[in-house]
C-alpha cells in the first residue's frame, strides 16, 4: 500500500512538472515571438500588469522591443527553471548558448491560472 | 552660524555627532579638512557611524542551512544592481529569496548583506536609503556559488581552525568542506554582498527590464555618497575590508550594469571620509 502511495505521488509529481514545462515553455515561445518578431498583441498573454508598469507603460515597451532586430525563427537563448519553494513562483534561466555568456532570472508568476512574466531579478547564489 | 555651532561642539561633547550633521557640509565631512577649518580643534573623535541603517525585521526559512563566519574572514565589498524595478524593497527581495533554491536546500533569507534603495538619475523615488540585508556574520549568496578566491593568512587560519561553519537555525554548525576547492574558499565566505535596487544594464531579449540604448540609467550623486559611507563605515568596523569589487568580476553577468563605471568614484567619495580601498 505504502509503496502504492508513493509511485501514485510520483507519478502526480512528475505529470505537474511535466505540465509546469510545457506552459513555461509555450510562454518562452510567445515571449521570443513579442522579441523577434514584434508581435506585440501578446503583450498582455506574456507580462503581467506590474512587469509593464514598472516598464514605463505599454507605449515604452514597445518602444524598446522595436530597438531590437527583426529576428524570424532562429532559437538563439538556453532556457532552466526551478519553482519556487513556497508559492506557485518559477524562476527561469535565459541565456545564449555560449561559454560564459550571460543570462537572466525571470520571474514567473501564476495569474487567473495563466503563467505570465513578472519581472527580472540578477543571478545571485 | 559657524559661532553656535562652534559653541554647541565646546560645551556639550554628547551632541558632538549632531554638530557635525547639523553644521559641517557633506564634502567636509573629511576629517583632515575640519581640522584646517577649526584649528583651535586638536582633534575630532569621528562618529563610526556615518550613515543610518534601516535594520528591518526579515522572515527567516528555518528549514534553510547558512554558513556562519567571523568578521576577520571579510576582505572586499561586492556591488550589484538588484535588476528588478528600482521600487523594491529590501522585504520584497527577502521574500522572493525565500522562494529561492540551491541544489534543492532553501534560501536562509535575503542574499545580500546591505540594500541601497535609490532612484535612477533624473528621478526622485524610491526614497533613498540603507537596510541592511542578512547579518555580516552570516554568508550570503550574492557573488556566484562557483566563485572561488585565495585566501591570506589570517583567512586561511580561520579556515584551519574551523571558524566558518555551517548548519541550520538550533541545530549543529560543522565545518563545510565544499566550501573550498583547490585551496580556494568561496567568494561569498569573504565578501559583503550590497546591492543597489534597480536594472542599471540596457535593455536587450535577455534583459527586458532595462533601459533604453539612448538613456542609460546612472546611480544618483546620493546613491553614490550612500555607497561610500555605508563601505566606509564596514571598514571602519572591520579594517580588514579594504577592496570594493563588483559582481561581474566574479563571474559572467550584466549585474550591476553602469554602477561599476561609479565604483572608482565611490572609492574617491570613501576616501574622504578617511577609508582606503583598492
Amino acid at each position: 500500500m505504502r509503496i502504492q502511495l508513493i509511485l501514485l505521488s510520483l507519478i502526480i509529481s512528475f505529470n505537474v512538472s511535466a505540465m509546469d514545462n510545457k506552459s513555461i515553455n509555450d510562454l518562452f515561445k510567445k515571449y521570443e515571438l513579442i522579441m523577434n518578431e514584434k508581435r506585440f498583441e501578446l503583450i498582455d498573454d506574456v507580462f503581467s500588469p506590474k512587469f509593464i508598469k514598472d516598464n514605463g507603460g505599454k507605449v515604452e515597451f514597445m518602444n524598446k522591443v522595436k530597438t531590437l532586430p527583426l529576428v524570424k525563427n532562429k532559437k538563439s537563448v538556453e532556457m532552466s527553471w526551478k519553482k519556487g519553494v513556497r508559492t506557485e513562483i518559477y524562476f527561469v534561466k535565459y541565456k545564449r548558448p555560449i561559454p560564459d555568456s550571460h543570462g537572466t532570472e525571470f520571474i514567473v508568476i501564476k495569474e487567473s491560472e495563466k503563467l505570465k512574466i513578472d519581472g527580472t531579478l540578477s543571478d545571485s547564489n | 552660524m559657524k559661532k553656535i555651532c562652534l559653541l554647541i561642539f565646546l560645551f556639550s561633547y554628547e551632541v558632538k555627532a549632531q554638530w557635525i550633521d547639523w553644521c559641517v557640509p557633506d564634502h567636509f565631512y573629511n576629517f583632515q579638512e575640519l581640522e584646517k577649518l577649526y584649528p583651535y580643534i586638536t582633534r575630532i573623535t569621528p562618529d563610526p557611524d556615518l550613515i543610518d541603517i534601516r535594520r528591518p525585521k526579515y522572515e527567516t526559512n528555518p528549514e534553510a542551512s547558512f554558513c556562519k563566519r567571523p568578521m576577520e574572514m571579510l576582505d572586499t565589498v561586492v556591488f550589484h544592481h538588484s535588476e528588478t524595478a528600482s521600487s523594491w524593497t529590501p522585504e520584497m527581495i527577502n521574500a522572493l529569496h525565500l522562494e529561492r533554491s540551491t541544489n534543492n536546500d532553501p534560501w536562509y533569507m535575503i542574499a545580500y548583506s546591505y540594500v541601497i534603495s535609490s532612484p535612477y538619475r533624473g528621478e526622485t523615488l524610491p526614497v533613498p536609503e540603507v537596510a541592511q540585508g542578512r547579518p555580516l556574520d552570516i554568508v550570503g549568496a550574492h557573488a556566484g556559488g562557483e566563485s572561488y578566491v585565495s585566501m591570506d593568512e589570517i583567512q586561511t587560519k580561520l579556515w584551519t581552525e574551523g571558524k566558518v561553519t555551517c548548519g541550520k537555525e538550533g541545530g549543529v554548525f560543522q565545518v563545510d568542506p565544499d566550501l573550498l576547492r583547490n585551496g580556494k574558499i568561496k567568494a561569498n565566505v569573504t565578501t559583503v554582498g550590497v546591492v543597489i535596487t534597480g536594472n542599471y544594464a540596457p535593455f536587450s531579449k535577455l534583459n527586458p527590464l532595462g533601459y533604453k540604448k539612448d538613456n542609460p540609467r546612472n546611480p544618483t550623486q546620493e546613491t553614490l555618497v550612500m555607497a561610500a559611507k555605508m563601505s566606509c563605515q564596514l571598514q571602519k568596523k572591520n579594517p580588514r575590508i579594504k577592496k570594493i569589487g563588483w559582481h561581474s568580476q566574479y563571474k559572467a553577468t550584466a549585474c550591476p550594469g553602469t554602477i561599476k563605471n561609479y565604483i572608482s568614484e565611490i572609492k574617491t567619495i570613501a576616501k574622504g571620509y578617511g577609508c582606503e580601498f583598492n
